[in-house]
């Protein structure tokens, strides 16, 4: 594992990755990052160990007609980083994937 | 979704082709990840497709941080620098001459950018510009569909259109007298509707807008200033908002200042001021003479607001049967009404000036692959010493860069010196839109066009070096092997493709020499030498129009006439050729028109007595005005036509004695008095519209042009004009002074421009294109020369070697013309609108081309000729 720079969109999608997020696109949906800002960070935040990645089952993929797809979560390293990016960027607990509703605070 | 989509969805193509710069460990994986994203996607095709743009970062990014570019780092890429650099600094004839040739089309190609950013692509600064559209009458009885737009229409528009958020109407040549202390100068002036800037979707960058209301009749003067304005006669000075300037002699309050880069659309104008300005012509429906402007309410489109204009029109011209029959509307995007007439001619000099950079690198990539050959030795050398075939190429590439960095920087310094000159003799049509300039988007293209450069020079010497250095070539291999003649079909495919380039323009640039010079020799229908002509206006505040203005001006004619050197002396409202156009209804005497039909229109001008004398314009039959056509009530109100007139409305080049007129059958009528030849009004492409003349004494003019017929020099008279004019009134300016010469070399700017550069064009082009074929004729000679010593030693006489060579030459030029012909086919209607009395398939100007690129290729073929003809062949057995 290396150490990684939390930027600011790195912070972005380490939330959406820990508020629910699977894929690149349903960042880039939640986000509003662009494909060429999501998917780098991915690679790094995967290289960095804080991230692991892992094929969709098959079966899955062929009931909706479309090839399997690579689905990240946050590790156990990775959610530290979620934590110390949570209280960097206070702003960031306003993130969800399209299609949930805000839980009542 | 169907299954096609999953497996091809949009994007998809693209990611397959970056998978390959991705490290083979990564690439099914990567691809998978990405083919699968875009394969279930809600999104649009074409955010896929952005979406998928975005894998080239990222594929950048695996390859970067998974080795593919281990064998770029930066210390060997400076090592590849310094070594090319040192490579180039060693023959420094041929450095110079490559850097030259490219930073010349470099140049070229960023000059001619900077027109089409600034024109086409910058020009019309106005916000959302594909929401405003221009919308003109139709006059469907002339089949005009950018008819000016009379006011009262306009206003009724205005009322009653719902597709527009603004609907603004302008005039944009307008002039007013501006008088300060020790100023006396014409102005343009836009006379415009208050709303014609929130239109356009700008605003003044000092002050206020426009209000509503203040183009109405009887609203306090206010006045908008162009920068330059407010530059020249106020130094900057914010305080000149609040001030009163005086036009015409009428007060105007100062209320804004336009930025720098804002251009009134049509015309570049000194001052806005609001409608009002127009005087009497504003009341009269009939009298068309606006531009409108709309900006399109969110969910209109220019179809469904040309469907409400024109049931507008249907209602006007019902309520208003006399003066808006026969008028329907036009609706069509401002980019496309206000470009229209000069996007043909940058575009085909952008094309020009792309297939003279094309030209240039194709030179350059001859030049290279024979340096490459001739290096052999070195290149096997440093193979034989370990270099990998890739780091031969990788450094070969690195010398066309350098190559195209140097071209390119000098390039931007050619066209920085370029656009300056150019500036100045740009015609006013391209000038009018923008300011040319090079700025961050040329400098932007240039590094675009270095970058192909680069390329387009470098890929094949630096493959044909790779290729050659792996087999471990030594020198003497090349010569005749299937490399040399690998070699040999580069050289002739590049040569090739320059010569049938250069003949598409050789042959463009002959089609407009030919054309321009018929436009010029063009007879106008007026005299073409020793004429002079001014302006000269009278401000309705200061002179009655009638008998104190027409004494002003009969007491003026009779001094200049007195002047030593001056023929005659007349005066006409509107000079042909420079003043553009303005038409009258008229109502023929005897013709039976029903109620449903619009009245033909017809070119109308006042002239003073001696105009046609004058002008050198020929009277057919009849006669022209008298000093007694006056308008007292006991003269004859008279009226003079044209030829073309006299035959389209009476049926006869003799139409003396026949009555019409203007406007209506309540009008009062004119008699025909004489015949006049024809004359071009609007422009030296457009035959003679019918026109007709009445007197400047019954016709009231207060404004035109002063025109002279002298002798000896004209300088003397002007100065002796001044005089007299200043002893009459010392408000008076005399403006807009030109001699005959003037005014149709800028009737022909245009066509100067375009036929001037594209001529530059296609000559270097030719030059090019010949210097490329010497090249490449002289390096198979020089790689023939044993061939040629042992045909000379068997008895080939020299006049045969040297049509053995020529013909060599010829050959590729005879297979460039096959292919070029297809291209002149190709480029006919690109080019024909820009023809004056000459077809895009003009076989002389063909065969004139064809001529003229054969000469220039048998020379670059012989030179090389007579040098293989004079080899000892004894020598060269041994070589």
């Amino acid at each position: 594992m290396s150490s990684t720079r939390i930027t600011y969109p790195t912070a972005v999608v380490l939330a959406a990755l820990s508020r629910g997020c699977r894929y690149g696109f349903e960042i880039m949906d939640t986000t509003g990052l662009a494909s060429g800002t999501v998917y780098p960070i991915l690679r790094r935040l995967e290289e960095a160990g804080m991230l692991s990645a892992r094929w969709e089952r098959t079966a899955d993929a062929h009931d909706e007609q479309r090839p399997p797809r690579r689905y990240y979560q946050i590790t156990g390293t990775g959610r530290q980083a979620v934590r110390d990016a949570m209280s960097r960027f206070p702003a960031l607990g306003g993130i969800r994937p399209p299609g949930t509703s805000p839980s009542p605070t | 979704m169907s299954m096609q989509n999953a497996h091809r969805p949009p994007g998809a193509w693209l990611v397959r082709q970056l998978a390959r710069a991705v490290p083979r460990s990564h690439r099914d994986s990567w691809r998978d990840e990405w083919i699968a994203e875009l394969s279930h996607s809600p999104l649009p095709p074409w955010r896929l497709r952005l979406r998928a743009a975005g894998a080239i970062i990222d594929a950048l990014w695996v390859a970067r941080h998974h080795g593919a570019w281990a064998g770029l780092d930066s210390t060997r890429f400076a090592h590849d620098v310094r070594f090319a650099a040192r490579s180039l600094v060693r023959r420094p004839a041929f450095s110079i001459i490559v850097v030259s040739t490219l930073a010349l089309c470099i140049g070229a190609t960023s000059s001619v950018f900077s027109v089409v950013e600034s024109v086409l692509l910058r020009g019309l600064d106005y916000r959302d510009l594909d929401r405003l559209v221009a919308v003109w009458s139709n006059n469907t009885k002339e089949t005009n569909d950018r008819y000016e737009v009379s006011v009262g229409d306009y206003f009724d528009w205005r009322d009653r259109a719902h597709s527009f958020d603004q609907l603004a109407g302008f005039f944009p040549i307008w002039n007013a007298s501006y008088t300060a202390p020790d100023v006396a100068e014409r102005l343009s002036v836009g006379a415009a509707s208050a709303n014609i800037l929130r239109a356009l979707g700008v605003h003044p960058q000092l002050g206020r807008d426009f209000a509503e209301g203040e183009d109405k009749r009887g609203a306090p003067g206010v006045v908008i200033l162009s920068n330059a304005m407010w530059t020249r006669f106020f130094q900057r000075d914010p305080a000149a908002i609040g001030k009163t300037i005086l036009l015409d002699g009428q007060p105007y309050a100062v209320i804004g200042v336009m930025s720098p880069e804002f251009t009134f659309p049509e015309n570049r104008v000194d001052v806005i001021v609001p409608l009002p300005i127009l005087g009497n012509y504003i009341e009269r429906r009939g009298v068309h003479l606006l531009s409108v402007i709309g900006r399109l309410r969110p969910g209109a489109t220019v179809e469904s607001a040309h469907r409400e204009m024109e049931s507008i029109a249907a209602q006007l011209r019902t309520e208003h049967p006399s003066e808006d029959a026969g008028l329907a509307s036009t609706v069509r995007p401002l980019a496309d009404d206000l470009l229209g007439d000069v996007r043909r001619p940058i575009l085909v000099l952008f094309a020009a000036v792309c297939a003279v950079l094309l030209i240039g690198c194709a030179n350059v990539a001859n030049l290279m692959l024979s340096r490459v050959m001739s290096r052999q030795q070195e290149l096997s050398v440093r193979t034989a010493m370990g270099a990998a075939p890739g780091a031969i190429a990788r450094q070969l590439l690195s010398e066309s860069v350098l190559i195209a960095v140097g071209a390119g920087v000098l390039g931007v310094g050619i066209a920085f010196g370029v656009t300056r000159t150019a500036a100045r003799f740009l015609p006013e049509s391209m000038a009018r839109i923008g300011v040319v300039r090079v700025d961050s988007r040329v400098l932007a293209f240039t590094v675009v066009v270095c970058v192909v450069v680069a390329i387009l020079c470098g890929v094949a010497p630096a493959l044909r070096g790779a290729r050659n250095s792996a087999s471990l070539a030594l020198p003497d291999a090349a010569r005749g092997s299937s490399r040399g003649r690998a070699a040999r079909r580069v050289h002739a495919t590049l040569v090739v493709a320059e010569l049938a380039l250069a003949m598409i323009l050789v042959v463009s640039a002959g089609l407009l020499i030919n054309s321009f010079s018929r436009l010029t020799t063009t007879d106008p229908g007026f005299r073409t030498h020793g004429l002079l002509r001014m302006k000269l206006e009278l401000p309705d505040a200061s002179y009655r129009r009638g008998r104190q203005s027409d004494q002003f001006f009969e007491t003026l004619l009779d001094n200049i006439g007195a002047l030593p050197g001056v023929r005659s002396v007349a005066r006409v409202s509107r000079f042909p050729l420079h003043d553009g156009h303005l038409t009258s209804s008229i109502l023929v005497e005897g013709t039976s028109y029903s109620d449903n039909d619009r009245l033909p229109e017809i070119e109308y001008r006042m002239a003073s007595p001696r105009y046609f004398e004058t002008m050198g314009i020929p009277v057919i039959a009849g006669r022209a005005f008298r000093p007694t056509d006056t308008a007292d009530s006991t003269a004859q109100l008279v009226a003079i036509v044209n030829r073309t007139a006299a035959i389209r409305f009476f049926g006869t080049a003799n139409a003396v004695g026949k009555r019409l007129r203007f406007g209506g059958p309540d009008k009062p009528p004119f008699t025909v008095v004489g015949i006049v030849g024809d004359v071009r009004q609007i422009s030296l492409r457009e035959p003679a519209a019918p026109e007709v003349f009445i007197s400047t004494r019954q016709g009231l003019a207060t404004a035109g042009s002063i025109v002279i017929a002298y002798d000896g020099a004209a300088a003397s008279i002007l100065t002796g004009v001044r005089q007299i004019v200043s002893s009459l009134d010392k408000r008076l300016p005399v403006y807009d002074v030109q001699s005959i010469a003037d005014v149709l070399a800028k009737a022909a700017v245009g066509d100067r421009f375009t036929t001037t550069v594209l001529a530059a064009f296609a000559l270097i082009a030719l030059v090019l294109a010949a210097l490329g074929t010497y090249g490449v004729i002289a390096f198979g000679v020089a790689e023939r020369t044993r061939e040629i010593g042992v045909r000379m030693a068997l008895g080939a006489q020299r006049r045969e070697v040297v049509a053995m060579v020529v013909r060599e030459g010829m050959r590729l030029f005879a297979f460039a013309m096959l292919i070029a012909f297809v291209g002149v086919w190709g480029s006919h209607r690109a080019i024909a609108s820009l023809l004056f009395g000459v077809l895009p398939s003009d076989i002389p100007t063909q065969a004139a081309a064809l001529g003229t690129l054969a000469v220039a290729t048998a020379v670059a073929c012989f030179i090389p000729a007579r040098r293989a003809s004079r080899v000892n062949p004894t020598v060269a057995i041994r070589s």
